[in-house]
């Protein structure tokens, strides 16, 4: 098992800011996500795309954050996606029930 | 004893560690990776439980975890 030290890219382009998480996403990570949202959470000029591609883990507190990413861009009619969910917290996604409310961007749909 | 125990500092730090440990010992026993994921998940969330609720001395709590076997052994 190769442990990946938690790091977000951060990548914009015309229609999109996207975040990609990559490593293991849980408690003693969650500053940096919040300190990496806290710019980009509530623009409305473009859409907020979390990439999870490189994800390897996600525990209830990242869950929650996301959750909250949910909440307020939904309040704000703004777009939110989530890209590439690898299977593993696909899985976590399905058994917290949050599933249904993610909408997962395409390259063409986000 | 058939238990292998590991002590980490109360801290959300170290949580990957216990997951580390916890992967080493379900490999060795030969539980599947599917298995092995809900596990960490079960044993993560317990850590975190006990850092953000049952820490009273951030300095030095500690968390006790303790892996047993009650089948063939380790």
């Amino acid at each position: 098992m190769r442990v990946e030290p938690f790091r977000i890219v951060h990548e914009e382009n015309e229609k999109h800011t996207i975040l990609h998480l990559i490593g293991e996403l849980d408690l003693s990570v969650i500053p940096q996500l919040q300190g990496a949202l806290k710019p980009v959470l509530n623009r409305t000029d473009k859409a907020l795309v979390l990439n999870l591609n490189g994800l390897t883990y996600i525990d209830s507190t990242g869950i929650g954050i996301i959750v909250s990413v949910l909440k307020v861009r939904d309040q704000m009619k703004a777009p939110f996606f989530i890209r590439e969910i690898p299977s593993s917290v696909q899985r976590l996604f399905d058994l917290t029930g949050i599933s249904r409310y993610l909408t997962e961007g395409t390259e063409a749909g986000a | 004893m058939n238990a292998i125990r590991l002590q980490i500092p109360a801290h959300a730090d170290h949580i990957d560690i216990v997951r580390l440990c916890l992967y080493g010992i379900a490999s060795k026993l030969g539980f599947s990776y599917e298995d092995i994921e809900d596990m960490k998940v079960a044993v993560s969330e317990a850590c975190n439980n006990a850092v953000l609720h049952g820490v009273l001395d951030r300095n030095k709590d500690i968390i006790d975890i303790c892996f047993k076997s009650e089948g063939r052994g380790f």
